[in-house]
């Protein structure tokens, strides 16, 4: 094989990993179920992507007995009488007609589960935003704990975070 | 002296008939073939720099965050630094293939613009994602880099990546650090350091026994990061991986390196030498043998899981390898230490008498420790005489370092009446003063 075709399917692969984030990501923005999460938020940064804000959720849920640390499961969404979802529990094997994110266990106590979700903790945000938007946020949430929450979208196993409301409005529409 | 004082001198000495203008002109197109090998470094390395601040620079602009824009606009500007890296990477490799400068910078960039292009999509869509994800992508993507235009320089920032699998997990609480377990993904960095072995191996002149700067680089590189990761990607029989280091190391050295003039132009010998002396003088140390010993105690064998008795046995399986390897080649009359090759019997032995001591209840560590005592000064002894024999300064540096180390350690942990420490030790001072009387003439003349 030439050097040139090796180097075309090269750049073709690096190409296509962005393409294929992408592409599922849209997939599950698209397609996927919404929920209403509850959440408070503060500012750190991250050297890579910018500033974002640390979205936390109510993570402990209840587990299988077998459960054990580091193992990795699928926790379950279910929604409250206000319409806001919450992480119900967490199961070895997939549910079959709830909702359910893939999740990993990495800490077991009174048969509750402490779990971590990736891809809806991290808000990123435009540098010169995050303070004010950081700022927003807490207040809300000192306010009314029902004052902001995010949406995210969730589809076979994955989710993806979809946008963070304050007062019921973006949050990024305080800032335009 | 600078070259161009270097090349006046030279100029008056043929101007007054001391130097023949043939053997002028040799030693200055040897001190020009000098200065232009330094200067390519010089200029790969300025090439290098370069290309890490204009990343940092991308990482930082992609740090701000353009949320003004639409996504789909975010999502075209994703691909903005891959393709930058893979334009620049195609001029190095098509236009100015014999550019080592453009080679390694453009590898540098196209692979930090891979990290930049697929953190721009997670910001985009808001993934925080799991990092050692995003890491293994990311190394994997940089591996042909290696094997399309041979770019090695790389190798530093790909393996700096792959070590965050050996960073162990710490969990905390309220009053601290609350948990410490190892990084259970360290098979990842096996995966990755096996991805740059054959490019290592294809940048060695197999030819020769004397190497350049760029496989230098790679077997410090390689060299280093193997012996500090080891504790962590190596899950039993430690010792047997240990001693393989020694002679795997030395034999790679041998073959490939021998000829390189100083210490740092044979970096596996250079390590292999010290791991070796670490290793003797915990051996010496009759309090260390059980915990040397003892860890992966045979006896509880039956209780490993499958990873604890392939890596026992892996490692068992290399060192008795690598040792007939050794033999082999010494009996082909291939100049080999014999103290480094004879270390792994004197590892077995040490091994039956630990063993002995605890299914037998029959004690010899104490004798055995003195035997490796001999062992290590004869070790030492015989670095001096070679150093002096070869007229080796770093050799004979070497022997002094083991000589007086285990003299060191010896002092502060031998039991015996302070007077007898006294006279003893009083003695070795002689002994060290008897070398330098030995050597003065060589070196004072």
């Amino acid at each position: 094989m030439s050097k040139k075709i090796i180097f075309f399917v090269f750049a073709l692969v690096l190409i296509a990993v962005p393409i294929y984030i992408i592409f599922s990501s849209e997939a599950i923005l698209e397609k996927g179920h919404q929920h209403k999460v509850k959440l408070e938020g503060f500012d750190p940064f991250d050297p890579f992507r910018g500033k974002y804000l640390m979205l936390n959720y109510d993570f402990s849920v209840d587990c299988d007995q077998t459960m054990e640390e580091g193992d990795a499961g699928f926790v379950v969404l279910e929604k409250d009488e206000n319409g806001f979802s919450y992480f119900s529990k967490v199961t070895i094997q997939a549910p079959i007609h709830d909702d359910y994110v893939k999740c990993t266990v990495y800490n077991v106590y009174n048969g509750k589960a402490e779990i971590q979700l990736d891809n809806i903790g991290k808000y990123f945000i435009n540098e010169s935003k995050a303070k004010s938007a950081e700022e927003l946020l807490m207040e809300s949430v000192q306010i009314d704990s029902n004052g902001a929450y995010a949406t995210i979208r969730v589809l076979n196993g994955e989710c993806r975070l979809e946008e963070v409301y304050v007062k019921g409005k973006p949050l990024k529409s305080f800032f335009q | 002296m600078n070259n161009l004082a270097l090349s006046n001198f030279l100029n008056s000495l043929e101007r007054n008939g001391l130097l023949p203008a043939v053997a002028n002109k040799e030693i200055q197109n040897f001190i020009g073939n000098q200065t232009k090998s330094v200067g390519k470094l010089f200029l790969v390395i300025t090439a290098l720099i370069g290309a890490t601040f204009i990343s940092a620079g991308v990482f930082s602009i992609v740090s701000h965050n353009w949320d003004d824009f639409p996504k789909n606009v975010r999502g075209v500007i994703s691909f903005v630094p891959v393709i930058a890296g893979i334009f620049i990477y195609y001029l190095a490799v098509f236009k100015h293939s014999k550019s080592s400068s453009w080679i390694e910078a453009s590898s540098l960039f196209l692979m930090l613009m891979i990290g930049a292009s697929m953190a721009l999509v997670s910001q985009t869509y808001q993934m925080d994602g799991d990092i050692d994800f995003f890491i293994f992508v990311w190394l994997c993507l940089t591996i042909p880099l290696f094997y399309i235009a041979r770019a090695s320089g790389i190798a530093f920032f790909y393996l700096l990546l792959a070590c965050k699998f050996l960073v162990p997990n710490f969990g905390f609480n309220l009053f601290g650090p609350s948990d410490f377990s190892l990084n259970d993904k360290y098979y990842y960095f096996w995966f990755f350091l096996l991805g740059v072995l054959p490019h290592f191996y294809i940048t060695l002149n197999k030819q020769a026994d004397k190497q350049g700067f760029r496989s230098i680089f790679l077997g410090w590189l390689i060299g280093v990061l193997f012996l500090v990761a080891m504790p962590v990607i190596v899950k039993s029989g430690y010792l047997w991986w240990t001693t393989s280091i020694v002679i795997g190391y030395y034999l790679l050295g041998k073959r490939y390196y021998n000829g390189n003039i100083s210490s740092l132009g044979r970096p596996f010998q250079t390590i292999s030498l010290f791991v070796l002396f670490y290793t003797l003088i915990y051996f010496t140390v009759e309090e260390i043998f059980p915990y040397i010993f003892g860890v992966n105690d045979i006896r509880q064998i039956g209780s490993w899981n499958d990873e604890q008795l392939s890596f026992y046995f892996s490692g068992f399986a290399l060192m008795i390898i690598l040792t007939i390897i050794g033999i082999r080649q010494r009996l082909k009359g291939v100049e080999l230490n014999r103290y480094i090759l004879s270390t792994p019997i004197l590892v077995l032995a040490l091994f039956s008498v630990h063993y002995i001591k605890e299914e037998l209840d029959f004690d010899m560590v104490s004798f055995a420790c003195l035997f490796v005592n001999f062992f290590v000064l004869g070790f030492g002894i015989n670095a001096l005489i070679k150093g002096r024999r070869f007229s080796s300064v770093l050799n004979m540096f070497y022997g002094l370092f083991v000589i007086s180390n285990l003299m060191w350690v010896r002092y502060f942990d031998m039991d015996v009446a302070f007077w007898i420490k006294g006279i003893f030790f009083i003695g070795v001072g002689f002994m060290f003063l008897l070398i330098h009387r030995n050597s003065q003439d060589e070196f004072e003349s």
